[in-house]
């Protein structure tokens, strides 16, 4: 009797223990001093990327567009027997006036989203132009544009206006702490730790590790990346090549190491980027991998973005250490207080 | 007044946390889907899992599956253009084209917009085939929607190129093998290393339609100096002047 007691206790014991450390990864409240520095790099890419849209935007969205809106739609709408919820009002508009005329309020609206002007508000609607872009462009998208999306997704829900941003300057400019009611405060946030940033952040985190997991099995599926080839057949892409390596093709066994190291790091990614002890090799790792892509396979966009993604892993007193470097200082208001989202 | 801000806080974490759990969810299962694909479809406890997160997942753009250069890194797909006045071709261009689409971002899109092309390539179904009726419509209904996007790519190429006659093929850019190359170090633009991805009939074992094999058509780019300045020449599926019967508005029958 007293051993079931026992047994009991321990598994209440354990549960709560498990309700503690699950309320303590999510619910702690973080400061979001990351999450500003990654709306400045993503917003910056997803600011450059419409721009480059916009050097040939009929090609893209126009009435003549390479797939054009009806295209999109019957691909979407079960015409071909594929149905799914990928909408986007884009499909519907052909005039060259109106196209022109959203481009540019979308890129205005991207630009205040990247320099933190009304972040709470730009935010959002930056990441719904976004995802009408996704699901008008198909066929046109790479992992430049998942990634994209996801950051201006995960970023909307947090205070990422809150530092480095025209935002704090006008919160530090015009706002009195004691007098700015509630709606101002939310409009024009402090950057004092917030559950919001955490949860996100675990969220946007988690995101990178499924990302990087599934990257890494479906590699482990083909035989090149375990026999050693597939670094030198990523290299001998004519299409994606921007410098030409096929030097490389003299050392097999470096070509070899690439492939698996590239293939151990992606399926370990998930696991290893958690300890303290092993983060800053994968980190480090990431850099060298993305930044690889982004230098010989012609991807500087994607490894800029990947490259980007993997500073969320970083912790914010490493991030504030970095700013404070670069003579950066700390929003003044609000770190007294504690908003809890 | 004190029960409600314990409850409240309680609840706003069990929602959260609830949340929380269903996104990732979203977040895992369309990419575990794809790794869970065999002969006979999807797993059937992943599909029933990911079934009420469809929307979700696709509204947000989260049904990925993230394989990037996997399984293996495979050739790059392009189009030739043949664009005539009617009566001779006046000019002959692939796509994506370095030279002309910049910045580089602009030409990866165009790369991406060939490979979608050849992504969702079906050939045409003739009967006698032996597929189930299932199979076969599904089949058919995917290569119309080909149909309509090479189409729409057509129009737009008439388009660009100011309502000239205007005709693509697809193009294989394969690999080389490594040991090959080492032994024999051709550029990588090498005229060998295309192929043109010939539009066969499905009474053709695959093998042959998909054109990534030995039963490749080489694509007779007429290559100069090792340099890429194709001529586009006749082939089965490909006329690079047709005649102003064979072209209606500008589409290739």
């Amino acid at each position: 009797m007293s051993s079931n007691k026992g047994q009991s206790n321990a598994v209440s014991v354990w549960f709560f223990e498990v309700l503690e450390v699950w309320d303590h990864f999510w619910f702690k409240p973080r400061s979001p001093q990351v999450l500003c520095v990654l709306r400045l790099l993503f917003g910056s890419m997803l600011l450059y990327s419409h721009v480059v849209l916009a050097m040939d935007l009929e090609s893209f969205l126009g009435e003549h567009a390479w797939v054009d809106g009806a295209s999109i739609r019957s691909a979407h709408d079960g015409t071909f027997g594929l149905s799914d919820w990928s909408r986007s009002y884009l499909w519907s508009i052909d005039s060259r006036a109106a196209i022109w005329s959203h481009h540019l309020l979308v890129i205005a609206v991207t630009f205040c989203f990247t320099i933190g002007l009304f972040s709470r508000l730009t935010a959002p609607l930056a990441w719904f132009f976004q995802v009408m872009y996704i699901h008008r462009l198909t066929g046109a998208l790479f992992g430049l544009d998942q990634m994209l999306t996801y950051g201006a997704m995960y970023l909307m829900f947090t205070p990422c206006g809150s530092y480095l941003s025209v935002d704090a300057w006008l919160r530090r400019r015009y706002l009195r702490k004691t007098e700015s009611s509630r709606l101002v405060n939310w409009l024009l946030p402090n950057s004092s730790p917030s559950v919001a940033a955490n949860v996100v952040t675990r969220l946007f985190q988690l995101h990178l590790c499924v990302i990087y997991l599934f990257g890494g099995l479906s590699k482990a599926r083909g035989q090149t990346w375990w026999d050693g080839t597939a670094a030198w057949y990523a290299i001998a892409n004519y299409e994606y090549q921007s410098f030409d390596m096929t030097w490389l093709s003299k050392y097999p066994r470096c070509l070899a190491a690439l492939s698996g190291m590239t293939l151990f790091w992606e399926i370990s990614y998930s696991a290893l980027v958690w300890p303290r002890l092993t983060r800053p090799v994968v980190l480090a790792f990431a850099v060298f991998v993305h930044l690889g892509i982004a230098i010989f396979l012609g991807m500087a966009t994607f490894g800029f973005i990947m490259i980007a993604a993997n500073v969320i892993f970083l912790e914010p007193h490493c991030v504030n250490a970095l700013l404070r470097f670069f003579g950066f200082s700390q929003d003044p208001i609000g770190q007294d207080t504690v908003n809890k989202a | 007044m004190t029960s409600t801000r314990c409850v409240r806080p309680k609840l706003i974490r069990f929602s959260l946390s609830l949340f929380v759990v269903v996104h990732l969810a979203a977040v895992s299962l369309p990419p575990l889907s794809l790794q869970a694909r065999g002969p006979l479809g999807v797993s059937p406890i992943i599909a029933w899992m990911l079934a009420p997160l469809d929307a979700y997942c696709q509204f947000l753009y989260l049904d990925r599956g993230y394989a990037f250069f996997a399984p293996d890194p495979g050739p790059s797909h392009l189009i030739q253009v043949a664009v005539s006045d009617g009566e001779k071709v006046t000019d002959e261009v692939f796509y994506p084209d370095l030279q002309s689409q910049k910045p580089r971002l602009l030409y990866h899109r165009h790369l991406m917009l060939t490979e979608y092309l050849h992504e969702i390539y079906r050939p045409r179904v003739q009967s006698g085939t032996g597929l189930p009726s299932e199979d076969s419509s599904r089949w058919i209904e995917e290569r119309d929607r080909y149909e309509q996007v090479r189409h729409s790519f057509l129009r737009h190429l008439q388009h660009v190129y100011e309502g000239k006659q205007v005709s693509l093929r697809r193009i294989e850019h394969r690999l080389p093998n490594l040991e090959l190359y080492r032994e024999h170090p051709l550029p990588l633009d090498h005229v060998d290393s295309y192929r043109v991805l010939a539009d066969t009939p499905m009474t053709l074992p695959p093998s042959q339609w998909q054109g990534n094999d030995e039963n490749g058509l080489r694509a007779n780019l007429n290559f100069k100096n090792q340099v890429r300045q194709p001529t586009i020449v006749e082939d089965q599926n490909f006329t690079p002047s047709p005649s102003p019967s064979e072209i209606i508005s500008g589409e290739e029958r």
